[in-house]
């Protein structure tokens, strides 16, 4: 009898490094620490924002709507709270989401905007903080991808046997991802022409 | 019946006719021209160029001359480019990719994290609207890139990054130090064996350091062969692009 005791702990020994445990925390600190950096890069993207609307509205202040449009799309994003909770809840994930999407939207249309005001697009502060724009949309899309990336691991490992039984006794569920809706509009950057 | 079968299973697998991603080039030199637009001296005088600053500041800048990037964007194809290629020390991130898409008529300067203090993305807008574009409009395109390299380096100059490691000593006479103490070691315990009395003073010891990290973090020093690699940089997307 203590043999068969001995036998099945030995079993159960040889089994544990494949439940995934392990890789379980190294792959959400990887999600944590690249969400962060998808929050850092969109932060920079907001803080962008008054010095544009400032500057734009120096050459095209009858553009009142556009520039109340950008104004609050960035509040909303503001008022979104930010914390780790987002990513075990689809919901908040998806509003937090719309917000960006919808001040993406205002972007795309502040800068093509500024298409029809010669001087404002020769003005050299709108230039550089065009281009700032422009390098701050690339690198949300570079965090983003590397999100997504980590996430699919995690993903993968929550879903696959035997790893799935780890997720369940733990309670690690599937992480949300960016979906698709409005992806257009988020995922095109504003539009520049020289 | 057989055949029918074996026809489906060769069909399944046949690879279907969707656009698929440019391939990354290996990085086989500093400047790597898919399109034949720079001559072999343009070429190795902009290598030389580069060589130098890495010796002297650590540093890492490529060039890519691609015909297009096509299906994806530049920036796209930029940021894969500069993960695979790693260019810049690990650890100090002081890597450029100067990607240009010549049918695109598209190019970028990609920036490694470590120098987006000296080459913001602005300034990178400005080399590129300045430097690169009016001689590209030209056709002139090494002399766009050479003041593009240039200018680079002369913005990084001034960033404090940390010194390039000591260059690596030539391999023989490593070789030759770790066989000499190997035969040492082996010797003593060839002799102790007989004569236990010897084991103390038969083991010389050696007080000259080794030299230190031969290949330190920033790969191969091409001065030594000749070669080229990354050094294991990380960038994050920083830079700007431009189209003429």
């Amino acid at each position: 009898m203590q043999r068969l005791k001995l036998a099945l702990i030995f079993f159960v020994a040889l089994l544990l490094p494949g439940c995934g445990y392990n890789q379980f925390q190294t792959l959400d600190e990887s999600i944590k620490a690249a969400w962060s950096e998808v929050l850092n890069q969109y932060q920079r993207r907001a803080d962008l924002v008054p010095n544009l609307v400032n500057t734009v509205k120096g050459y095209a202040a009858h553009e009142k709507d556009v520039l109340q449009n950008v104004t609050d799309a960035r509040a909303k994003v503001g008022s979104v709270s930010v914390n780790p909770e987002l990513l075990n809840n689809e919901a908040a994930f998806r509003e937090f989401q719309q917000a960006q999407s919808a001040l993406s939207g205002a972007l795309s249309r502040l800068i093509a905007v500024a298409e029809n005001y010669p001087q404002l697009k020769a003005d050299a502060v709108f230039r550089d903080l065009q281009a700032q724009l422009e390098g701050t949309e690339n690198r949300i899309t570079v965090a983003r991808g590397r999100y997504i990336k980590t996430v699919e691991s995690f993903n993968v490992l929550a879903r696959s046997f035997p790893t799935n039984l780890t997720a369940k006794l733990f309670g690690y569920k599937v992480k949300p991802n960016f979906s698709v809706e409005n992806e257009a509009a988020l995922s095109r950057p504003p539009t520049v022409q020289f | 019946m057989l055949r029918s079968v074996l026809l489906l299973f060769v069909l399944f697998h046949l690879p279907l006719g969707v656009a698929a991603e440019q391939a990354v080039p290996a990085l086989t030199g500093r400047v790597i021209d898919q399109t034949k637009t720079l001559s072999s001296n343009q070429r190795e005088h902009i290598e030389g160029l580069s060589r130098s600053f890495e010796e002297h500041s650590g540093s890492q800048i490529a060039v890519l001359l691609v015909a297009s990037t096509q299906p994806e964007t530049i920036e796209q194809y930029a940021i894969r480019v500069a993960e695979q290629w790693k260019l810049g020390r690990k650890g100090i991130d002081d890597g450029v990719l100067i990607l240009i898409a010549k049918q695109d008529r598209a190019a970028r300067i990609e920036v490694g994290y470590g120098l987006e203090g000296r080459i913001p993305d602005v300034t990178a807008k400005r080399i590129i609207e300045d430097q690169m574009i009016p001689s590209f409009k030209a056709g002139n395109f090494y002399q766009g890139i050479l003041n593009t390299v240039q200018t680079l380096i002369a913005s990084i100059t001034n960033e404090a990054l940390p010194p390039p490691k000591r260059k690596a000593p030539s391999t023989p006479l490593n070789w030759s130090f770790i066989l000499l103490v190997l035969f040492i070691i082996f010797w003593s315990f060839l002799s102790s064996y007989g004569n236990r009395r010897y084991l103390g003073r038969s083991y010389r010891r050696f007080g000259s350091p080794w030299y230190s990290g031969g290949f330190g973090g920033g790969g191969f020093r091409s001065g030594g062969f000749g070669g080229f690699s990354g050094g294991g940089g990380g960038f994050g997307g920083g830079g700007a692009s431009g189209r003429w």
